[in-house]
């Protein structure tokens, strides 16, 4: 008969022990993280599974229905050409979070790297990394991105192509700034004793502690696209109709007769904006007490 | 001898006679009338079943802002032909089904049409959604053809892609079949250069159906080189019908324009071809003897021959004066201060100056000064949008290229009279006269440097002189005291413009901020402004169509 | 600290080249140009080409380059397209009210978000705590001209406390004294300078009560208290002027952002500044101006960040530049 041997040592696994167990632990504290988190999911599932909920397409018209504030029939009404604001709404929300988790993650990627880079190797590569970020973080903001809409077109990958480019020197400093703390620590130095390639030190004992912040920076980040795509169609250049977002649904807002008798027009789409970005920040504020709790906001 | 000559010249002349000929055949086949829209009978058939009346009373609410469209000239012109003598194309389902018989096309099981090659009669129609009118007109033609068996495809995009797919490309590669948009008309209705003009139909032209007729080229023609309005009016009446019979591009709706005036301001000229001063010249004020009016924005270029911006140009017509206006039914007319005669088969215009015409800072207008604002046009250094009124002098070529030192076409006779000839006789040629006169002894100072410094502190001989410009946030246009004329002096003190985004427009004359002002034409405006207590709406048809584009050659 | 200075005066150098030449780039890629804007059908393709030659002339890239670092050494920054006027003198004339209105919205903002972040850290968990971080949260949330076009119909046009658009009304400037004038001018300025500075008086209430919070619970704050001090002098003499430091430098930072981000602002209250000719300029291909405020605002972001740095180093002795 086999004797399974059974290792003295093993401890009952508790997921409080883990470092991102201790996170989850901490974040779950937080109760006004969790809600938003919660809100963030509801209108998340809500953008994907609106084709079951709701019967109209985001395209269809209906002539004879044009201008109908809020009823049984249309949730939150029609607008000039007759389209259901709700399912609308919904389908926008897929494209604004979705332009704004691609940026972020496009961002996210082209930072870290080459914040590594400069954080690791420093000398010249930081020096020149660094003038890169200067370089792009001193084109003023709006501007530009209006320049490069003109030059490159309307379209959305240009669109996303161009907010990640002017935000990845933000996401590189921070971590080139960690990297750089955590180098001195003392068991990089012994990493470096014992041999471990360049390389491995990176991915395997530098990165996984950086993370975290990243995490918490892209969170952040999130809202901030979201804002950004919405001053951009007030200024035309956002994604242009008819395919809709938040921030090509409030425009119609631009004329004061639309604020005074059609409500329904643009105060959905805004609160929408509003809350999401609202929620991405509580819970980018509750990451971070969870990571580090003596950073106390 | 001399006869082997004339057989070999004879054998030349019909060898290039054929090549000509298949040349000629060759580009026929390139652009031959396509199966679909290429037959006047599916084109009509497709108005037909357009309820165009509906539409507008669906999209604009209001005949006060829209009407039917009927032909290629706007409908207060005087080249336009009596409506009795146009289509309509009133909503007929019946006629159209007819019509798609008739041309054969036969109804198929699936509820289609297909002709005897089999090709079902499906239209792609691009759509832009900047404005919300191509949509409703599309949905609802989506409905009403669908009925006499034709499968509309609306394809949605926005305003540039549509340009780009149906004005950009070469002839024989634009992709579309219909496509709506707006076109604005000048006072003149000669049709060049435009939606109907065969020449315009190139990559880049605004002529995207690629429609050929010799009738309407030859009447084109015609226009540009008949003198005599009543000449030219027959001749463009018949040219009105024959694109309301054959419809290669739709007209569909004529604009109007609407403004907002405040009840205290008596005497305002608005109208299609109204021009300021004019529009100002009668005004009689309750209250503050200065009239507020909003606009949006200035570009600062008040230079007669430099600005592209109609705001602007209200600003010069106002403080300079032309030799030549427009009149109430938008002919090209002498104004107040000169008189013009026509000579050397037309190609000549010889005008003679009034007398005692005087700038504001008391110097007379003379010819002097009539020469050098051409001239200034024909410098090296220009760039404004006027090139068109000096290429077609004669002796501009020359001087252009340096071997001439003054346009030979341009004869200073005297101090009140100067001559202009022409290279080819046009009627269309006086529209180049209808700019203000800079003066001279103010503005030359022998660089175009120099002369633009002036740009935004114009002196004129106008009714009205710019006494302080603020960019982008006001103009003050002042009654001028030593106007050479009195009897036609302007009756205010003055005219207070502020530059106003269009969304607060409304608000302003609400508030009484503004006397005046023009919103966009739409129905909520037109209520809005209706429901304000003291100021009342004035509309007119503008000089601005809406259109739908059959690419005749699909 | 001198030799930190010049090697970062130097440093900008080719950062600001490199910025310079991405925006050539941009402007040399650039689909249609000036004339293409001119849709006037009269004009023969023989005539656009010539007064494009003229606009714009065909030179290769290098060539245009080093002409314009030449001439703007000189400050000749070129000419407007559509304006025909100087870029200098163009950008001279606006760029007066949107520093009136980024300098007005600054000074708002830290006149109400130093003190209430202060107030929210020694109260914690109060309610003037929770308001402010309410509020904090709102402000960074909120779109820009979603806020503005709300204050526009509230305090405009139903209240009409407040003018609906412009920097003043030019109408009764002309019979007015000074002081009538300036009263007008600030008038104007109140409501675009609450709108743009809504974001950032809500940054300086979260950075400001974080400062103070982190300085709090040092030890010689302790030993100030410890020692008797009053409770207020403890506060504003010690924590407040260490707190303060890292919000000091963020000022370097955010003059240029407010400059730029002033555009959507002036769009809306139709205010005369740089935003509005910057993107009209955009609209119309005018690319020396576009060039000319692209190229001033960089710099002016590069000196933010210098005048950041050294004002840290300043206020804050335990830092030393080699």
């Amino acid at each position: 008969m086999e004797i399974k041997a059974r290792s003295p040592l093993r401890v009952k696994r508790d997921f409080r022990q883990s470092y991102w167990g201790n996170v989850a632990y901490r974040f779950s504290r937080n109760r006004l993280a969790v809600a938003s988190f919660a809100t963030l999911f509801i209108i998340l599932m809500a953008c994907i599974f609106v084709p079951m909920i709701s019967p109209y397409h985001m395209e269809s018209i209906a002539m004879n229905e044009r201008d109908v504030p809020p009823n049984a029939k249309h949730w939150l009404g029609t607008d000039k050409i007759g389209r259901d604001l709700f399912t609308r709404l919904f389908y926008a929300g897929r494209i604004s979070l979705g332009i704004a988790l691609v940026v972020t993650t496009v961002q996210c990627l082209i930072g870290v790297s080459m914040g590594s880079l400069a954080g690791f190797y420093g000398g010249i590569v930081d020096a020149f990394i660094m003038r890169l970020c200067e370089v792009f973080l001193s084109f003023p903001f709006l501007i530009v991105c209006v320049t490069i809409a003109m030059v490159f077109g309307n379209s959305i990958p240009v669109l996303i192509l161009t907010l990640a480019l002017l935000s990845w020197p933000t996401v590189a400093r921070i971590v080139r700034g960690q990297i750089l703390t955590l180098r001195e620590m003392e068991y990089m130095e012994a990493c470096e004793a014992l041999g471990i390639s360049d390389v491995r030190r990176i991915f395997k004992h530098l990165l996984p502690n950086v993370l975290a912040y990243v995490i918490v920076y892209a969170t952040l980040g999130m809202a901030s696209v979201i804002l950004t795509e919405t001053s951009l169609s007030f200024l035309g250049l956002g994604v242009s109709p008819p395919t809709p977002t938040w921030g090509n649904l409030i425009q119609d807002a631009r004329d004061l007769l639309v604020i005074k008798n059609k409500w329904w027009y643009w105060v959905p789409p805004g609160l929408a904006i509003f809350l999401s970005v609202i929620c991405f920040n509580l819970v980018g504020d509750g990451l971070r007490d969870a990571i580090d709790p003596k950073m106390k906001r | 001898m001399t006869s082997k000559l004339t057989v070999k010249t004879l054998a030349l002349l019909l060898a290039a006679l054929m090549v000509m000929a298949s040349l000629a055949a060759v580009a026929a086949e390139e652009f031959a009338p396509g199966p679909k829209l290429g037959d006047k009978r599916v084109r009509q058939a497709l108005l037909y079943a357009l309820d165009r009346e509906n539409f507008i009373l669906a999209q604009y609410g209001s005949t006060d802002i829209a009407k039917v469209g009927l032909a290629p000239l706007s409908p207060t012109s005087w080249a336009f032909p009596d409506e009795s003598d146009l289509n309509a194309y009133a909503y007929d389902l019946d006629k159209a089904a007819a019509l798609l018989d008739e041309a054969g096309w036969t109804l198929g099981e699936d509820g289609y049409r297909y002709n005897a090659d089999g090709l079902k009669l499906s239209v792609k129609w691009l759509v832009y959604e900047d404005s919300p009118w191509p949509v409703t007109l599309s949905s609802m033609a989506y409905d009403s053809w669908k009925q006499i068996g034709v499968d509309l495809v609306i394809d949605r995009m926005d305003f540039n892609t549509v340009a780009a797919m149906s004005m950009d490309p070469e002839p024989g590669e634009k992709d579309f079949d219909i496509y709506t948009m707006g076109f604005s008309l000048g006072a003149d209705p000669d049709p060049s250069g435009g939606l109907f003009d065969y020449e315009a139909f190139t990559a880049g032209g605004f002529n995207a159906s690629g429609y050929y007729n010799e009738r309407s080229q030859e009447l084109i023609k015609a226009g540009k080189t008949t003198f005599g309005t009543e000449e030219r009016a027959a001749i463009y009446k018949e040219w009105a019908a024959l694109m309301n019979d054959e419809v290669p591009t739709s007209i569909v709706a004529y604009r109007s324009e609407i403004w907002g005036v405040n009840d205290r301001v008596s005497g305002l000229d608005l109208g299609t071809y109204a021009e300021w001063p004019d529009v100002i010249r009668d005004v009689t004020l309750e209250g503050d003897q200065i009239l507020k009016l909003g606009e949006t924005s200035f570009d600062g270029k008040f230079n007669p021959i430099y600005a592209d911006k109609v705001y602007d140009q209200w600003i010069n017509y106002c403080v300079f004066e032309a030799p030549i206006i427009v009149n109430d039914e938008g002919e090209y007319v002498a104004s107040s201060i000169a008189d013009y005669e026509l000579s050397n088969e037309n190609k000549t215009y010889t005008f003679t100056l009034k007398e005692g015409v005087k700038f504001s800072d008391g110097e007379p207008l003379t010819t002097e000064d009539f020469y050098f604002t051409y001239t200034m046009i024909a410098h090296p250094e220009y760039t404004g949008p006027r090139l068109s009124s000096v290429m077609n002098i004669e002796g501009y070529d020359e001087y252009a290229a340096g071997t001439a030192d003054t346009i030979s076409g341009i004869q200073v006779v005297d101090e009140y009279t100067i001559s202009f000839t022409f290279k080819d006789a046009s009627p269309a040629n006086i529209v180049e006269f209808a700019y203000g006169i800079v003066p001279k002894h103010i503005y030359d100072d022998g660089t175009m440097e120099g002369f633009l410094s002036h740009n935004m502190s114009p002196v004129g001989s106008g009714p009205l002189v710019l006494t302080d410009y603020a960019p982008n946030q006001f103009i003050m246009l002042e009654a001028n005291e030593s106007y050479w004329d009195p009897d036609n002096a302007v009756k205010i003190d003055g005219v207070y413009i502020t530059i106003v985004p269009d969304e607060s427009k409304i608000a302003a004359l609400e508030l009484g901020e503004l006397d005046v002002a023009m919103p966009a034409a739409n129905i909520d405006n037109l209520r809005a402004i209706e429901a304000i207590d003291g100021v009342h709406v004035v509309s007119y048809l503008g000089n601005g169509y809406t259109y739908m584009c059959f690419n005749t050659l699909h | 600290m001198r030799t930190y200075l010049i090697r970062r005066v130097i440093q900008i150098i080719p950062v600001f080249l490199g910025i310079l030449l991405i925006l050539f780039f941009l402007m040399e890629h650039a689909p249609g140009g000036p004339v293409s804007t001119m849709m006037d059908p009269k004009l023969t393709a023989e005539q656009k080409a010539i007064l494009s030659e003229r606009l714009d002339p065909k030179l290769p890239i290098h060539q245009k380059f080093f002409n314009w670092i030449i001439a703007a050494f000189q400050g000749n920054l070129g000419y407007s397209i559509k304006h025909r006027r100087p870029v200098t003198e163009l950008l001279g004339d606006f760029i007066g009210p949107t520093f009136i209105l980024s300098f007005t919205s600054l000074i708002l903002s830290m006149l109400i978000g130093i003190p209430i972040g202060v107030l929210s850290a020694t109260q914690q968990r109060s309610l003037a705590d929770n308001a402010s971080t309410v509020f904090s949260l709102v402000g960074i949330s909120m779109p820009t001209f979603f806020f503005g076009l709300l204050l526009l119909k509230f305090f405009a046009v139903d209240l009409r406390l407040f003018p609906l658009y412009g920097m003043r009304d030019n109408l009764l400037a002309r019979n007015a004294t000074w002081l009538a004038r300036q009263l007008d001018v600030a008038w104007h300025t109140v409501l675009p300078a609450v709108v743009l500075g809504l974001a950032s008086t809500a940054s300086f209430m979260r950075y400001t009560r974080s400062s103070m919070l982190e300085v709090i619970r040092q030890d010689y704050i302790r030993t100030a208290r410890a020692k008797g001090l009053k409770e207020r002098v403890t506060i504003y003499r010690h924590a407040f002027r260490n707190a303060i430091i890292p919000i000091i430098t963020l000022l370097g930072f955010w003059i240029p952002s407010l400059l730029s981000g002033a555009v959507m602002t002036e769009t809306i209250f139709a205010y005369p500044g740089l935003g509005k000719i910057s993107v009209d300029a955009v609209n119309t291909r005018d690319y020396p101006v576009i060039l000319g405020v692209n190229a001033m605002l960089s710099l002016l972001t590069l000196v933010g960040a210098l005048v950041a740095d050294v004002l840290y180093a300043i206020a804050d002795p335990r830092i030393k530049y080699e």
